[in-house]
């Protein structure tokens, strides 16, 4: 407990350094690099349910428009102009203040884990293709829905919404999502979803309650994806459905793939070279004269990669420092295990020389004893 | 601990990467130079709305820095694509300003974009001006935000009272995008003048962005049997729409807004909206001298017909151009909040697409020009100005 | 409440939408029954076939740029007809042969993620060759409205209906009575025990993804006749809604994809003549995750159980 509440204040002090940088720097870069943060999160947050569990969801744009639109209502229109006080006033007196934006925020995180809880389910009869259709079928039903709710602007979107997002609070949730996912890669949970993707026939013959776990991963994903429409909103100041259409699933799906599906760095890497690419091919199409050029590349990238290294820049390997490590001996900590999250076919002998090196680094499978 | 070392890698490339870029706002021009901003999409699915814009507006920079340019002062037209993404806006808008340092941004078509850039531009103070947003938010955003189109609640509402008052209906239906702010936005402030002047919306029907088939909603439109169809669409869908209205022996006159301006109009209809009527800022036929010279010289540099759009990206730089010059010309005295005064004092501007003001809420006071087709031509019907429907 | 003839009209409506869905659905359910791929980019292909027809008739001269835009004589629309089917076959197998072959055994999540680029790669490609605005179908026929009984159809509308019969019947009868139409619902059965019993597999394929695409080409030249209106976007809702109609019917079988796409067209209709068209955007998604909780294989289809 000590120890994580140690991590988490270290990473609101990262984070809070960051945003220090951020504030001092060109505002460009910095809101690219907050961008960057925001899809960082997105990115982490799907790979729990493709990467480490293998359920090819295709919505997740759908658990961000949720997240987004239910923190956006709670801040923005539940407040509203004091003449006499000659500022804006909330109804609920916590949501005054800009930390009083971190409930919201965790509300529209909430709400968005609901849904996944509510898509997560009935899906869980799908495999797949199926599964992935069902999934974008959600997203569409969410941005319909939105579209024609006039409480929350219909077509026209939220606008005004506060800037309350900063590079505090993304690099916190970021931070925090890294982490959880991180852990919980190596966790007990974290080796069942490895062995439902692998093999969901032998991991529910191994006693993993597949169907529990496959909905904690949505649960998950969503929850996280929730929370990265949030702070998206509160940046922007404005959100439409439109924002959350099915493309913006696409492209957080390619950006894992870039990555490597599985992969925790991978996803992150992917999330930021995803972003940082189009600006940087911003003055190529002005200066080319063929704007919307940057998505034919994206999708080229897609084909290709699919084509050639289908397992992405770090397949389901991490960047870790572990390379490093390998380089000092002696150094080894004990317990302190970096295994790496695959047995798959391909990796089987590099899990194997791993395992004979250090046996003791696998957990503990409890699931398996009833 | 290792895991805190590897976000610390992380966070350091990040900040190496930006802390290279620092850069300062600047006055916005130098001593021969002016920088002008202009965010729109040339990318996306609003792609040509953006580009009719780009053209236009570049188009008004060529002809003034030909003419000299702003007090002697040529125009440096920064731009930069939002990609029809808010998102991106806001990128574009932020780039705009602190790298290329631009005295006023000129921008964003959709409303979604520009409510997303409008922030920016205020946190910045810097001017920003919107060609053709028309949803009323934008300019609530702060008081650098200006627009020079009229806004969706004054057309939606003199629409009301050109089809209460000219075609003398007491029913209508209502057909719109529900995709599409412009279209539901002109569609409730439709229904809200024509109930307050006695009318009754019999039918309020949506379809969907993209959508080509419309027949449902048309049989049940045509159930209710309206005295005429309010169609707050653009000008692709129109001509499908009334096609099919006239497939099923619908023949009351359809009515729409400026989204229906388009050379292609006419031809795609093939004579299905005869005696139907639209609103829009000019008629390109219009010949005051102004109107037809930007139309000759339109089609002289891009070989089409101007549309409303370009004619509004056009009259953008000739704001921000009179806007300056009202401020005091380029001068080291010149600064951006001068600028945004001067816009807020904009009396009388004379435009391509009509003469106007700017009003107290920072947004154009300019009356609306109703068109009719008739036999294969667009005639100018009745001018409604902002009073009339107050 | 509705009224008995204004549902008819809905039915009729929804009939019209429906034949062009199945004709884009009998692609995915061919592709899929050999494959059990879901091939994404088949909605584009269906937008490539309008746009094939497009450009000849305005190399032909019938699109001028300005004035009267005559109308296309009936051969003339044949053999443009019959240029997109070539041509959007031609990119069926092309895009087969490239993507999806490489790809056959390296498990279907690869395949459906490459087909996703795929089809992004031909709505951006057409977006920046054709670019965003919209172009005009030339003038095929003209449109006049017929009254049948109590409903009111225009007689494009017809003709599509007609032409999806029509073509629905031929490639029955394929699959049904010739040799090929065996060797495809061989593959379908079992890629291997048929590669085993002198099917050549790879050609089976190809032709499959020929059918499949020459189809959508069709309803892309069909629906332009009723809607003259090109976009790069277009495939992208109908191509959505032709594979909700696939999955209903069942997907992999034939039969099943006309009635899940003539089902989906009228449920469609009548809904948005019913609760109002606000939320019938809403309905084919909504039915395709119902039909897949409670009937995965689809009204046609046969149950299959996972081997293990």
């Amino acid at each position: 407990m000590l120890r994580t509440l140690g991590i988490l204040a270290l990473i609101c002090a990262a984070a809070f350094g960051l945003h220090l940088v951020l504030d001092s720097i060109d505002a460009y870069w910095a809101r690219i690099a907050n961008l960057c943060g925001i899809s960082i999160l997105l990115a982490v947050s799907l790979n729990v349910i493709n990467g480490l569990c293998g359920q090819f969801s295709l919505g997740h744009a759908g658990f961000m428009a949720i997240g987004a639109y239910v923190s956006a209502f709670f801040t923005t229109t539940l407040r509203y102009f004091d003449d006499a006080a000659g500022q804006y006033v909330t109804v609920l007196p916590l949501l005054d203040q800009s930390w009083g934006f971190v409930p919201a925020l965790l509300l529209g995180g909430f709400a968005a884990a609901a849904a996944g809880l509510v898509i997560g389910i009935p899906t869980l009869r799908l495999r797949g293709d199926y599964l992935a259709i069902a999934t974008l079928g959600f997203g569409e039903i969410v941005t319909i829905m939105i579209t024609n709710f006039s409480k929350v602007g219909g077509a026209n979107g939220l606008s005004g919404i506060p800037a309350y997002s900063n590079g505090f609070w993304i690099f916190t949730f970021a931070g925090i999502c890294v982490l959880f996912t991180l852990h919980l890669q190596r966790s007990t949970f974290g080796r069942a979803l490895i062995a439902i993707r692998e093999n969901e026939l032998a991991a529910e013959v191994m006693g993993i309650r597949t169907a529990r776990i496959k909905i904690a991963a949505f649960v998950y994903g969503a929850f996280f994806a929730g929370i990265a429409g949030g702070l998206l909103g509160h940046f922007l100041q404005t959100i439409s459905p439109a924002t959350f259409g099915f493309m913006k699933s696409i492209e957080v799906i390619v950006m894992l793939v870039l990555g490597g599906l599985g992969s925790l760095t991978g996803a992150i890497i992917g999330a930021v070279t995803l972003t940082v690419l189009p600006e940087l091919l911003r003055d190529v199409e002005t200066s080319t004269g063929m704007p919307g050029i940057r998505m034919v590349v994206y999708s080229l990238v897609l084909i290709l990669l699919m084509l050639f290294r289908p397992q992405g820049i770090f397949g389901q390997r991490e960047l870790s420092l572990r390379l490093l490590r390998s380089l000092l001996p002696g150094r080894r900590k004990e317990g302190a295990p970096s295994a790496p999250a695959a047995f798959t076919a391909q990796q089987s002998v590099e899990a194997k020389t791993f395992f004979a090196r250090a046996p003791q680094t696998l957990p503990p499978q409890n699931e398996g004893k009833k | 601990m290792r895991n805190t070392l590897l976000l610390a890698a992380i966070i350091a490339t990040v900040t190496i990467t930006a802390a290279a870029c620092k850069s300062d706002i600047g006055p916005g021009f130098t001593n021969d130079k002016v920088t002008l901003g202009l965010f729109v999409s040339t990318s996306g699915d609003i792609a040509t709305f953006g580009q009719d814009t780009k053209n236009g507006a570049e188009l008004a920079v060529e002809e003034i820095n030909k003419a000299g340019g702003i007090s002697k002062h040529l125009i440096d037209l920064r731009f930069q694509d939002c990609a029809s993404e808010p998102a991106q806006g806001g990128n574009a808008a932020t780039k705009l300003i602190t790298q290329d340092g631009v005295l006023i941004g000129m921008g964003e078509v959709a409303s979604g974009i520009s409510l997303a850039a409008a922030p920016i531009f205020q946190k910045y103070g810097v001017p920003m001006i919107s060609p053709s947003s028309t949803n009323p938010t934008v300019t609530q955003q702060g008081d650098m935000i200006f627009r020079i189109c009229y806004l969706d609640d004054f057309q939606g509402a003199a629409c009301a009272l050109f089809a209460n008052q000219n075609l003398n209906c007491k029913t209508a239906a209502i057909l719109m995008n529900q995709d599409d702010a412009y279209s539901t936005g002109l569609g409730k402030f439709f229904r809200f003048k024509f109930e307050k002047l006695g009318g009754k919306i019999v039918a309020e029907e949506t379809f969907k962005k993209g959508a080509s088939d419309f027949n449902t909603q048309l049989t049940n439109i045509k159930g209710k049997n309206p005295d005429v169809i309010f169609a707050p669409v653009y000008y692709q869908d129109i001509p499908l729409i009334a096609k099919q209205a006239r497939g099923q022996g619908i023949d009351k006159p359809l009515l729409g807004g400026d989204g229906w301006e388009s050379d292609d109009l006419l031809p795609k209809a093939d004579g299905k909206l005869d005696n139907c009527y639209f609103a829009n800022h000019y008629a390109t036929a219009d010949d005051a001298p102004i109107v037809a010279n930007f139309v000759k010289a339109y089609n002289a540099k891009y070989g089409s017909n101007p549309t409303s759009l370009a004619a509004l990206g056009y009259d953008v730089v000739y704001v921000a151009k009179k806007a300056i010059e009202s401020a005091g010309g380029i001068n080291e005295k010149l600064t951006r909040k001068a600028v945004a005064d001067a816009l807020r004092g904009l009396k009388d501007f004379e435009g391509v697409t009509g003469t106007f003001s700017i009003d107290k809420n920072r947004d154009a006071r300019k009356p609306i020009q109703m068109l009719k087709i008739k036999d294969g031509k667009v005639l100018p019907d009745r001018r409604i100005r902002p009073e009339e429907v107050e | 409440m509705l009224a008995v003839n204004e549902l008819l009209q809905q039915v009729a409506n929804g009939l019209a939408k429906g034949s062009v869905y199945a004709l884009i659905a009998v692609g995915y359910t061919m592709v899929y029954g050999v494959l059990e791929l879901i091939n994404f980019a088949h909605g584009e292909v269906f937008m490539l076939g309008a746009y094939f027809g497009y450009w000849p008739a305005r190399w032909l001269g019938y699109m001028p740029d300005s004035g009267e835009k005559p109308q296309v004589p009936a051969p003339v629309a044949l053999l443009l007809t019959f240029g997109a089917m070539a041509a959007c076959a031609l990119i069926g197998v092309l895009v087969e042969r490239l993507a999806y072959r490489p790809l056959r055994n390296a498990g279907r999540l690869s395949a459906l993620i490459t087909a996703i680029g795929i089809s992004v790669l031909m709505q951006n490609l057409a977006l920046v060759v054709f670019h965003a605005d919209s172009k005009d179908f030339p003038r095929m026929i003209d449109q006049q409205s017929v009254v049948l009984g109590p409903v009111e159809l225009p007689n494009t509308k017809l003709l599509i209906i007609g032409v999806t019969a029509l073509m629905m019947a031929g490639l029955f009868w394929m699959v049904r009575y010739t040799r090929t139409g065996a060797a495809m619902r061989a593959c379908s059965h079992s890629m291997k025990t048929a590669s085993l019993m002198g099917v050549n597999v790879n050609r089976i394929i190809s032709l499959t993804f020929a059918i499949g695409s020459a189809m959508a080409a069709v309803a892309g030249v069909l629906i332009s006749l009723d809607q003259p209106r090109l976009t790069p976007l277009m495939g992208l809702m109908p191509g959505l809604k032709a594979f909700v109609a696939a999955v209903l019917g069942g997907i992999g079988s034939i039969p099943g994809a006309v009635a899940g796409g003539i089902l989906l067209g009228v449920v469609e209709s009548v809904v948005g003549g019913v609760a109002g068209t606000t939320y019938s955007e809403a309905v084919a998604f909504v039915l395709l995750i119902l039909i897949l909780l409670v009937r995965p294989s689809g009204l046609f289809g046969k149950s299959g159980r996972e081997k293990v």
